[in-house]
This record gives C-alpha cells, structure tokens and sequence, in this order.
C-alpha cells in the first residue's frame, strides 16, 4: 500500500454532520470616508504612508521597479529591470482592509509579485473605491490567483523583542490612492 | 531529578531573564490584542473550538477535498506516512530540480523541524539556509530553536552579535538594527542563488486548495516567489473547511502569537505561475506528513490536534517561563509540547508532561480551548502506568505514609522538626509556620 493509500485508510469515517458556520465580525456600517479613516490611522501605527505622486518625484534618481500597465508619470528615472537591484517598487494594490490596515496584492498576470517584496521601497496604488471593511469581506473577494495580504513594512522582533523594520521585505511601505 | 529540573538548574541567568521577560510582554500584548479585536474574544474562541474539532473529526473527506483542489490549481501533492519518508520524498523533489551544491532556502516551520530535514538536505550536499532571522541565528550556532514562534528567546543581542562576528557576517554591533540589516545583506544573495523554497503551512483550505502561510520579515515570501521550485510541508491535521474560515483564525492566529490584529504578510497560495505571469514558482508542491498524527488522532490525546501553533501557552507558562523550550528536549516544547511530543512520538516522552504546575493557564489562552491540563494528567497517569514515569523516592515514601492513618498522624508531629532536616526544596522556599495546635486536635476540641 502506498503512503497516500496507508493513510487515507486510517482515517476514522465521518459523520455526516454539516460544518460550523463560519465566524464572522459584523462589518459596521461605516462611510467610505470613515472607513478610509480607520484604515489610515492603522496603516501609520504599522509605519506605513500615505503619500501623492509628487512624493516620489524626489526618488526619480533611484533604480526603479514598474509594474507593467501603470504609468508613474515621471520622465527620465531609470527603470531597472533587474528586480533585486531596485530601490523602489511600485505595484497596484486591489483593496485596502480597513480593519487592519492591510492591502490586499493579487497576482494577475501582469503583477510583478517581487517588486512588491525585493526593493526596501514599496509603492502601492489603489484605487478610492477599493477599501472593504474587515478581513472577512477581503477574504471573500479573493480571486483563483496567488495572493497576499500586506500589512504594514516587514519586521521583526527576533533580536530581544526589539521591533526593526525592514528585514527580509520593504522597510517603507508607501500608500497612493487614486480618486477614480 | 528529572530531565527538566536538571537544565533549569544549569541554566545561566541572562538566558532565564531573556525567557521570563519576552514570555510576559507578549502574555500581555496578545491580552490587548484580543480584546480590542473581538467584541467578544470567548465566543471567538468557542467558535474556533468547534471549527477545529469539526476538522478532526471530518479529516478525510477534507483532505480528499484539498488534495483534488490542489491539483485542479496545479499544485502536486506528496504524502509521508513518517519523518523518513517526508525526507526522502523532499530529497527526491530537490534532485530532479537542483544538484547538490545548490542553495536551498528554508522559510520557519515546525514541520520541517520535526522531520530533521537540513541534516538530510546537507548530507546529500545541498547548502540549506533558514532564512528568518531567528531560525539563521540557530542555524550557525549550531543550537535548535527554544519556541515554536520565537526561535532565540533565549538569546541576546550580544551573543548574536559575538554569533555574526565569528561567522563574517558583519563587524560586532549592539544594535539590534544593524544586526538585522547584517543578516539581511548576508541573506539577499542566498535567495537570489536559491534554486529551491521550502516552508510549513499554517492553514490549507479544503474547499479551494489555497495554501495559506503567516509571516513578519518576508523570508517565507522570498523563499515561496523567488526559486523556481516550492515545496510546502504541512501536517495532515492543518486543513480548514472554507475560506470563510480564514480571517477568525488569521485574527486569532496573529493575536495570540505575537499580538498583532494581521502579521506582516499573509500569503494566499493558489498555485504556481501561470505561463504569461512575470515571477514565482514554476513547480508548487504539497507535502502531506503523519509521523504520529493519525496513532494521536486515534487516541486520548487528539485534542491536541486542534492546535494552531500560536506559541501563547508558552508565554504564560510559569514553568516555560524558567526553563525555555530546550528543558523539554523536544522540538515542540511548552504545554503543547509536554502533550503533543509524547502523543506524536509515545509515552515515553511522558515524563515531560511532569514539568507542570497544572494552574490552567495555557488552557485559558489557548485560542482553539484544547484542555491541556486534563491531557497532562491523563498522560502521567498512562506514563505512571506504563511504567515511563518513575516518581522519585520520596515520594513513594510520602504515599506509604499518607495512605496509612497512622503513621500519617504520627509524622504530623515531626513536620516542626523538617526545618532541621536541610533539603534542597528549602533553598528557595520558607517551610509554613505552624502556629500552634493541628487541625485534628483543634477538631476534637471544639465541643
């Protein structure tokens, strides 16, 4: 008998009783006004920043890494295609999480999954419209893609539970959002 | 004297205070947490209770259903009936992947830990490198990790900075920042040479086959996107039902491990690169490990199943708190390694369950509600039973007395004269006071 076979066959049968519901918070009632308010004092706990395009001009002499299909609007900066090399990553983000301060990064076929990851810059664009209230309405939209859930700049506490940020992913976490 | 109190009396100062102290801050992080995320954090944790229980009792059909998910979404899954063959089986992936030589990254994982992969990986020539920073910390120094979430509490600053020096991974510093930074420098050419990732999983959904892992620093990202080839080792008991199951215990997970509403990264892996995308893996493969889940799920013990590895019983253990996790000498340590090492491995590893004031604590915390301390008890009586567990001396000698009435009256007059007798016991403690008559005398009087 192979592994698989073994093993399955160990298994006790089931009962045909249906599975718990599923918990859930209750998503409130908030405006998207106020939900972008939630999401923003959250988001800057964590250490990220909510910034314009303008921001990043001041960057525009750094090795930069483009997702396709967004368009920076910066002429003359040096968009590298060597990903590890890059300073500043810049990537769309499908939703923002209000709950948690979180951005919700899908990987469709243009996304570049390392430009949201390798620079110690990450820049993401989102759209106004894109916020959901809670972690259960993020998880819900969740597409047949790889995904993943960002919330705030990579960290660690490792060494004596002192809180570093940067260590193996973006160490800035900014934010554009863009009126639709 | 049992294993457990032998190293808590060898242990060096620095080390008990960098344990005693993490272990309270995030006792008390996961408390705040907890109670500003959920309305009500009881019926969170009730409700998490069943769903897990669910599981357990239903593993088959849900495993059934992950392994057909996986594979619609290109994912190929593997099964190991024990740590040998989970070996032998990731040794074969990386071989039709990579030569020896090549580097693999490792992102944490307990699993992985539990099947002593890197010995197998470097003996068959493969340079393996574990990349959170903790677990790269415990690989150069030859040690083993001494928590399930933070691998060197038991570590400071100086001895990783001493570790780094000696190693050429960066000039001595003090500064927690610049050790990261060194770490990290030292890290990045590794992942862009790694021709293979392997990492744990924390929840694999059923009903869509998605692979769900949790992280803060963005090595298990790195380590899941960058190399061409991903292999993912998972118990067989880490399935959810749903998705929808996902954010209550994302949110539990993240609270009572480290008090965080949402780690860092939560990566939902779906499977590997479709032919138009830009990155990730081009192979995603499932390990699907027993060594000893379905022997406890067939036991007294399989509520320990339930468990998600949050690490918070650990924290709040008075015991855990002044040993470490090495004083079990099991890779899963505190109250939820006391149970689940000897329900994976047997009851001869019961004498852990000793290491254990019984005060319920880890109960209270646990975000799944597993009744550790009924567990515990039920394993020293097995242990006791099963001859595992042998009680020293003094106390057979105390149960000769206190079974026979007696003499159990007669040693009450001489408990003035224990004082006089040194014992170890009393180096740290004050023997009671005894303030006048004893109870059977003051009983008899009292008409």
């Amino acid at each position: 008998m192979n592994a698989r076979e073994s093993m399955l066959s160990r298994l006790p049968k089931p009962s045909q009783d249906p599975p718990p519901e599923p918990f859930q918070l209750p998503s409130g009632d908030l405006s998207r006004v106020q939900l972008w308010s939630q999401f923003h004092t959250r988001f800057s706990d964590l250490g990220g920043t909510i910034v314009t395009w303008q921001t990043l001009a001041g960057l525009s002499d750094r090795n930069w890494i483009v997702e396709p299909g967004l368009d920076v609007g910066q002429g003359g900066m040096h968009v590298d295609c060597d990903v590890w090399n890059a300073s500043v990553g810049v990537t769309r983000a499908d939703l923002a999480v209000a709950e948690t301060g979180s951005l919700l990064l899908n990987q469709w076929p243009f996304s570049r999954r390392m430009a949201s990851l390798a620079p110690p810059i990450h820049v993401a664009v989102i759209n106004e419209s894109s916020i959901v209230p809670t972690l259960d309405a993020a998880i819900e939209r969740l597409e047949r893609t790889n995904a993943v859930l960002v919330t705030g700049p990579s960290r660690t506490a490792d060494i004596e539970g002192v809180l570093v940020r940067g260590v193996h992913g973006p160490g800035e976490l900014w934010l554009i959002v863009e009126r639709d | 004297m049992n294993p457990f109190d032998a190293f808590v009396r060898n242990l060096d100062p620095a080390t008990g205070k960098s344990v005693h102290d993490a272990s309270a801050t995030k006792t008390q992080q996961r408390i705040d947490t907890l109670s500003a995320v959920f309305p009500d954090p009881e019926s969170a944790r009730s409700a998490a209770a069943r769903t897990r229980q669910y599981v357990l009792d239903h593993l088959k059909p849900l495993v059934l259903s992950l392994e057909e998910q996986c594979h619609k979404n290109g994912i190929v899954v593997h099964w190991a009936r024990d740590a040998k063959e989970a070996r032998s089986v990731i040794l074969g992936l990386c071989r039709q992947s990579c030569r020896p030589g090549a580097v693999i990254v490792k992102a944490k994982s307990m699993a992985t830990e539990e099947i002593h992969l890197n010995h197998a990986l470097a003996d068959a020539g493969y340079d393996v490198v574990e990349t959170d920073l903790g677990e790269f910390v415990v690989q150069l120094d030859h040690d083993t990790p001494s928590h399930i979430v933070t691998p060197i509490i038991h570590k400071n600053r100086y001895q990783v900075a001493r570790l780094f020096e000696e190693n050429n991974i960066g000039t001595y510093t003090e500064k927690p920042e610049e050790l990261t930074s060194q770490a990290r420098r030292h890290l990045r050419t590794q992942f862009r040479r790694a021709e293979v990732g392997i990492s744990g999983v924390n929840f694999a959904v059923a009903e869509t086959g998605r692979l769900v892992l949790v992280e803060n620093e963005g090595n298990s990202r790195l380590s899941t996107t960058a190399p061409r080839v991903h292999i993912a080792v998972m118990g067989i008991e880490k399935v959810l039902p749903s998705e929808a199951d996902l954010p209550l215990f994302l949110r539990l997970l993240a609270g009572s491990a480290t008090g965080q509403r949402a780690t860092v990264y939560t990566h939902f892996i779906h499977g590997p690169r479709k032919p138009e995308a830009l990155d990730g893996p081009d192979e995603v493969h499932l390990v699907i490990l027993d060594n000893g889940r379905l022997d406890a799920l067939a036991g007294p013990y399989r509520d320990i199943l339930r468990c998600i590895r949050c690490g918070a019983c650990l924290n709040v253990c008075p015991v855990y708190r002044q040993g470490s996790g090495h004083a079990y000498g099991h890779v899963y340590s505190g109250p939820l390694g006391a149970v689940l090492a000897p329900a994976l491995e047997g009851v001869g590893l019961a004498a852990i369950a000793k290491a254990s004031s019984l005060c319920g604590a880890c109960e209270e915390v646990c975000p799944v509600k597993i009744p550790i301390p009924e567990l515990l008890l039920h394993l020293r009586d097995q242990g006791v039973r099963e001859k595992t567990i042998v009680d020293p001396i003094p106390w057979s000698g105390f149960v000769a007395v206190a079974t026979r009435a007696y003499l159990w009256r007669t040693s009450l007059q001489a408990v003035p004269m224990a004082k006089l007798v040194p014992n170890p016991w009393s180096r740290h403690r004050h023997m009671p006071r005894r303030d006048g008559r004893d109870f059977r005398r003051w009983f008899r009087e009292r008409a």
